[in-house]
């Protein structure tokens, strides 16, 4: 059988049991089995409109699939993946994805824990394919630019730290500067420009199944703010019938808003596509500021022009996470994960204020409150962010995203380094290194990196289509690498018998509202939600399943961590909020966990305690595995080494859903 | 000999002739030649940079320059600063690897193509791969009763993250949604049109109705020809690279010095 019948037959299969499921619960309970809520009864006139749903074209698996992906993959193609050794082209990209092995920079194989259902190759539009056009003497770019210091791009000599300098900036600043003089004339940037990102869609097109594996045609908008703080986005297309001939880039405008002016103009010509912020975390507080980039107050234009092209944000990938951080919520005990506190690319702090995704979500609400657009609806996926074409999102075999500058576990300052090397840097870097009994470490954002995450979606079917209306509604969440699964439904009428029914899930989808959505309010009712979360099957059990509520009185933001089901069956203590400890340890000799400890499935219906129906909040779901070891742990061991003390040896990976917000009826 | 029809071979041969010669007869005069190949050349350069053809002046004032740099280069030759200069020296292996992959026949014809990919098939399998319905249970025995429910069967069962369907599964992925113990037991089924089980997973007792099994194969080779030939290529030129240093390193003394 092939493999498209396959894939039909199995589709329609479903189609066949779900409406058989419907057929029969409503014989088994009378004509009133299939109830909508809040519909009022009408017992007035002298026929009762039946409140069945018809559904001309019945869909197909409606109560939809877990779909697990990445988002953020460089290639060959960015500069500074090229300048890193990177070879591996997006065709190479997509093979991995599916499965199979390909090489690292620095020589040893790559094979994925377990493929993917899809992947976008979202190489940076600035210079794509021009180091790797550059570094091939006989190429007109290489001539007229006179690249000859190109050609030995990656030898060890030009791989300086800081990977910004060195050969990468000498190639950047030429190029800057012929374009601006008109040496480089635009035709010939834009030519080589052109051919890299037709290649890139040719890849995506090439290893595009339907049913079976969804590429993406991206790339990456990488621009920052005169700060440094860094202001990227993925900009990801629906289809790949008719594209943009170039991507538009930070050499067309540095400032965003200009990017979703063109994509708004795509859109007008049919070309649909949505962009994804990511490394909020290392912008230094102007992702999420407060002021446009002329430094005017944010108004409804500017707002809904943002949403309309950004709807999701990265919370999660190799460089961090940008939920939030211990500063701006000291209340919540897990704030503090995979932090990297520096700008993008240097070793500056980056403010956190303006920096994460909790507080831009709660000064959207007070946006609203202010009876102005909201700016920041937004929903997450996770990512790697990888520039060997190879995500890093196993903690026990992680090789950093920098191809030949963090190949090494010396280079990423889990082990110390060679006492030479040690010796020297402590006397030209001190800044560079940090001194422990074991040795002399390399101390840098590297350290600081994650092995993380995965964008998961919920979604009919593995296709383009499909997966990117996921994207739209927002019914996504995301993990730091394991694949935890997580469902968040909103509603007013689930019960503890909701969550044992066969036909849960249609009930949950026709009855409640999934991550994403806006939860309309019932009168003063508090709303009742499904969190429900399964572990990975290779990966640690879970701990706690978690609420996250945000709310604004006045325009005064409040946060607060709910605790609503606990492993091991521990209750949830009424005032605090939190599971007692179920005592799951790591042994940090090997590596291994406490078994017996913690709960393959979670589930629950919780009900807000603290529900106010005269404001604005959301609502999402924080997942937490049993404690394992953190990537440098496992490179320390491997090593010989204790795992250096001022890093955590342990984490604890995790899943965030799209929120789900409730306005006030009135509001 | 195959050695005598090697292009590199009468290269090597007729470097050290000229070499030899050139030794003889030099002239104590170091010579750069300026002809119209060359002007061609740095009009072609300077046009591509500035988007027109040069003057006779300019050219003139190109060759000029171009001159110099010849000097410079010269110069610098006979200080031997190339010798130490890794991205000369790189640059120059480059070279002269390009000229050895030259030597090879790099375009199989489809008979040694497809001879390759017989010899390498272990490199193109596609893993086995199961494709299934799952039903969740309570326990064990609300499994076992629910395989004689018919038609109900799907209303007995509880809900499940997991999805009813499955299609073409690597037993990774299966491993990574259910667990090892699931899939090792999902393997010692065959396809049937029947529900079967229970199987214990990660999370509960399930059913499964197997839709088919396809156990690891070799890709069609028309499937891969592509990368096939990519692979080919690539080891082509390895060897012509092997090829040439086995050839020429006898021409070398190769002396450790202790230090």
């Amino acid at each position: 059988m092939n493999l498209r019948a396959l894939t039909l037959s199995s589709a329609l299969l479903l189609a066949t049991y779900v409406s058989e499921v419907e057929a029969q619960s409503v014989d088994a309970a009378g004509n009133s089995a299939a109830r909508p809520t809040g519909s009022p009864s009408l017992q007035q006139g002298l026929l009762t409109i039946p409140s069945d749903i018809f559904s001309a074209l019945p869909e197909k698996n409606a109560t939809r699939t877990a779909f697990f992906g990445d988002l953020h993959v460089h290639t060959t193609y960015s500069l500074d993946a090229f300048n890193v050794g990177t070879m591996a082209t997006p065709y190479d990209a997509y093979r991995y994805a599916l499965g199979n092995t390909i090489q690292h920079p620095a020589g040893f194989d790559m094979t994925l824990r377990v493929p993917l259902d899809f992947y976008a190759v979202t190489d940076h539009a600035m210079y794509m394919g021009m180091l790797f056009e550059g570094a091939d003497p006989s190429s007109e770019l290489a001539r007229i630019m006179n690249s000859d210091y190109m050609e030995n791009f990656n030898a060890p000599e030009n791989l300086v730290p800081g990977r910004t300098g060195g050969v990468l900036g000498r190639f950047v600043g030429d190029a800057r500067r012929m374009i601006g003089d008109g040496t480089l004339s635009q035709d010939v940037v834009h030519d080589v420009i052109h051919d890299a990102w037709k290649d890139t869609v040719a890849a995506a097109e090439q290893y595009n199944k339907p049913g079976e594996f969804t590429t993406f045609v991206a790339y990456e908008y990488t621009t920052f703010a005169d700060d440094r703080g860094n202001l990227h986005r993925n900009v990801i297309f629906q289809d790949a019938d008719k594209l943009p001939a170039v991507p538009f880039s930070s050499l067309h405008s540095r400032n965003p808003e200009d990017l979703w002016d063109w994509m708004d103009g795509l859109r007008d010509e049919g070309i649909e596509s949505l962009a994804i912020p990511h490394n909020s975390n290392g912008s230094n507080g102007q992702m999420f500021k407060l002021v446009d980039w002329a430094g005017n107050p944010l108004d409804d234009a500017y707002s809904s022009q943002r949403i309309r092209n950004e709807p999701l944000i990265e919370i999660t990938q190799i460089k961090g996470t940008s939920e939030t951080h211990p500063l701006l919520s000291d209340n919540d005990e897990w704030a503090g994960f995979e932090i990297m506190p520096y700008r993008v690319g240097s070793t500056r702090p980056s403010e956190p204020s303006g920096s994460y995704a909790r507080e831009a979500l709660l000064n959207g609400l007070s946006f609203e409150d202010q009876g102005m657009e909201n700016p920041f609806e937004f929903g997450f996926v996770g990512a790697s962010d990888t520039h060997t074409a190879a995500i890093g999102d196993d903690e026990s075999d992680f090789y950093g995203k920098l191809g030949l500058a963090d190949a090494t576990p010396q280079q990423t300052g889990a082990v110390p380094l060679s006492a030479e090397e040690g010796e020297r840097l402590l006397e030209s870097a001190p800044d560079s290194v940090r001194e422990f009994e074991a040795g002399v470490y390399a101390t840098g954002s590297d350290i600081t990196f994650g092995a993380s995450g995965i964008a998961g979606v919920w979604a009919e079917e593995n296709t383009r289509e499909s997966i990117y209306n996921a994207f739209r509604r927002k019914e996504t969440f995301a993990t730091t690498g394991t694949r935890i699964k997580v469902r968040f439904f909103g509603g007013y009428d689930f019960t503890d018998e909701t969550l044992v029914a066969p036909d849960m899930l249609e009930t949950a989808y026709s009855d409640g509202v999934s991550m994403g959505s806006d939860l309309l309010p019932e009168g003063d009712t508090a709303p009742r939600f499904i969190v429900w979360a399964t572990q990975d099957a290779l990966s640690a059990p879970l701990q706690r399943l978690q609420v996250i509520k945000g709310w604004t009185v006045d325009g005064e933001p409040h946060e607060q961590v709910f605790d609503v089901a606990c492993s091991d069956d521990l209750a949830v203590d009424p005032q605090s909020h939190r599971c007692g400890d179920n005592g799951a340890q790591v042994n940090l000799e090997d590596c291994s966990i406490s078994a017996d400890v913690g709960a393959a499935e979670l589930k629950t219906v919780w009900v807000d305690p603290d529900f106010d129906p005269s404001v604005r909040a959301f609502y999402y779901v924080r997942v937490l595995e049993n404690p394992t070891c953190r990537w440098s742990t496992w490179d320390a061991i491997n090593e010989g080494y204790e795992p250096r003390p001022d890093f955590p040896a342990t984490i604890q990976e995790r899943a965030y859903t799209s929120p789900i917000w409730i306005r006030p009826s009135t509001g | 000999m195959k050695f005598l029809k090697s292009h590199v071979f009468w290269f090597v041969v007729l470097g050290i002739v000229i070499f030899v010669i050139d030794e003889q007869t030099s002239d104590p005069l170091d010579t750069i030649v300026v002809d119209a190949a060359l002007e061609r050349r740095v009009a072609a350069l300077w046009a591509a940079q500035v988007q027109r053809e040069p003057t006779e002046a300019e050219i003139a004032s190109l060759v000029d320059d171009w001159v110099a740099e010849e000097i410079w280069r010269r110069e610098s030759i006979r200080l031997s600063l190339d010798e130490e200069d890794e991205i000369i020296r790189r640059r120059m292996i480059q070279k002269m690897q390009f000229i050895a992959e030259q030597e090879a026949e790099l375009t199989p014809t489809e008979e040694e193509l497809r001879a390759y990919f017989e010899a390498n098939q272990e490199r193109y399998e596609v893993p086995s791969s199961v494709s299934f319905e799952q039903l969740l249970f309570h326990s064990r025995d609300a499994a076992t009763s629910a395989l004689s429910a018919g038609e109900l069967i799907a209303d007995l069962a509880q809900p499940s993250m997991q999805s009813r369907v499955n299609v073409r599964q690597s037993p990774l992925q299966v491993a990574s949604t259910f667990g090892p113990g699931f899939t090792r037991s999902l393997n010692s089924y065959d396809s049937a049109s029947n529900w079967q089980g229970p199987i214990q997973s990660t999370f509960g007792w399930h059913l499964v109705k197997l839709l088919e099994k396809n156990s690891s194969s070799v890709a069609p080779f028309e499937d891969i020809r592509a990368t096939v030939l990519g692979d080919y290529t690539y080891e082509l030129r390895m060897q012509a690279q092997t090829d040439f240093i086995e050839q020429v390193r006898p021409n070398y003394d190769i002396v450790r010095k202790e230090e």
